[in-house]
C-alpha cells in the first residue's frame, strides 16, 4: 500500500507508523517525495523511532548505522542523504525505549530538519529571484514580457469575444514556446514557499520542545 | 576559549567524557556509562551520536585511528581533561558548601 503524507512533527510521524503497524501495515520504505510504502502483515505493536540526519558521506552513515545496530536498533529505511532515518528494536535484544535518552537530543531533530529546509528554501528563493533577471540576458530565450509570447498580429488590440477566442487558441502554442521558463519559476516559487513553511514549523516545534528541558 | 563557558556539564556529557579517558567506540561508551553510573544513566544511540559529534566539534574528544572502519574510536583530549578537572572542582565546591549547611544525618547549623 502506498500513502502520500508529509510530517514536520516527527513525534506524530512515529505515532502514525506505530498505529499503521497495529492495523497490520508495516513500513517498507519512505520515498523522500512523501510516499510511504507499506506491506500487509500481522498487526503488531512495533516501536518505530525516527531520526533526522543528513550525512556528509557514506562512511559516516555506515558508522552511524553500526552504532545503532550495536545498541539493538535495526535500520528500516533511509539513505545517507534522505534525512529521515527509520528504526525498529531488533527482536531478542535489549535496547532503550527510545533512540534518544534526553529531551535536548530529541528536540535537536527539529533543529536539523529546520536548518535543512531553510537552506533549501533560500537556495530555491535565490534562483526564483535570479531567473527573471537572467532571462533578459540569455540570448535566444523569449522575452520576459508575456505580450511578446504571442505571434498573432494585433492580438492585444482585439477586444471582447474575438480577443478571448484568439487568446485561448494561441495560448497553448505560446506556452509551448516559452512555457518551460515560467514553469520552472512556478516550481521554484512553490518549493520556496513549501520548504520555508516547513522550516518555520520545525523551528516552532523546536522552541516548544526546548521549553521542556 | 574560556573553558568555564562550557560548564556545567550535563550528567550525560560528564559520563561520556569520563568513559573516554581511554579510547573507546560508541557501544563501549554506552556500556561504560552504564557501569560507571551504576545503571543510573543509560544513553540511547541517537543521543550518544549527537553528543560525540558535539564533543569532537568542541575538540574535547578526538578520533583515534583504528582498523574497524565501521566504528569510530574516540579519546579525551587535553582540553577535555582540563574541562573535566574544572567541572570536578565546581562540583566539589558545591558539595563542600552544601555539606556545611546541611550535614549528613545532623542538624542544619
Amino acid at each position: 500500500m502506498r500513502v502520500f503524507k508529509t510530517f514536520v512533527d516527527i513525534d506524530k510521524e512515529e505515532a502514525y507508523l506505530r498505529a499503521m503497524a497495529q492495523k497490520g501495515q508495516q513500513l517498507v520504505r519512505y520515498t523522500s517525495y512523501g510516499v510511504y510504502i507499506f506491506r500487509a502483515a500481522e498487526p503488531a505493536p512495533l516501536n518505530y523511532r525516527v531520526d533526522y540526519r543528513i550525512f556528509t558521506g557514506k562512511e559516516q552513515f555506515e558508522e552511524y548505522l553500526t552504532l545503532f545496530a550495536d545498541a539493538g536498533w535495526e535500520h528500516v529505511c533511509g539513505s545517507w542523504q534522505s534525512g529521515s532515518q527509520y528504526f525498529l528494536p531488533r527482536p531478542g535484544t535489549v535496547q532503550t525505549e527510545d533512540i534518544f535518552s534526553d529531551e535536548e537530543s530529541r528536540a535537536a531533530r527539529y533543529k536539523r530538519f529546520g536548518q535543512f529546509n531553510l537552506s533549501f528554501a533560500l537556495l530555491c528563493g535565490l534562483w526564483a529571484l535570479a531567473l527573471p533577471v537572467l532571462w533578459g540576458y540569455i540570448s535566444g530565450l523569449p522575452s520576459a514580457d508575456f505580450h511578446d509570447w504571442y505571434l498573432t498580429p494585433e492580438l492585444w488590440e482585439l477586444s471582447g469575444l474575438r480577443f478571448w477566442r484568439a487568446f485561448l487558441l494561441e495560448t497553448p502554442f505560446a506556452l509551448m514556446r516559452v512555457g518551460f521558463i515560467p514553469l520552472i519559476e512556478l516550481v521554484l516559487l512553490a518549493l520556496t514557499a513549501l520548504t520555508g513553511y516547513w522550516a518555520c514549523r520545525a523551528w516552532w516545534l523546536y522552541r516548544q520542545h526546548k521549553r521542556q528541558w | 576559549m574560556n573553558l568555564n563557558k562550557l560548564l556545567p556539564l550535563t550528567e550525560t556529557t560528564f559520563y561520556i567524557m569520563l568513559s573516554l579517558l581511554e579510547p573507546a567506540h560508541g557501544y563501549i561508551i554506552m556500556q561504560k556509562v552504564e557501569s560507571l553510573s551504576e545503571q543510573k544513566v543509560r544513553i540511547a544511540a541517537g543521543t550518544l551520536y549527537g553528543a560525540l559529534e558535539n564533543l569532537s566539534g568542541q575538540k574535547l574528544i578526538q578520533e583515534v585511528p583504528n582498523d574497524d572502519r565501521r566504528r569510530r574510536v574516540y579519546v579525551l583530549t587535553d582540553k577535555g581533561r582540563n574541562l573535566l578537572r574544572l567541572e570536578i572542582e565546581r562540583l566539589k565546591h558545591l558539595v563542600v558548601v552544601a555539606e556545611r549547611l546541611i550535614p549528613e544525618g545532623g542538624q542544619p547549623q
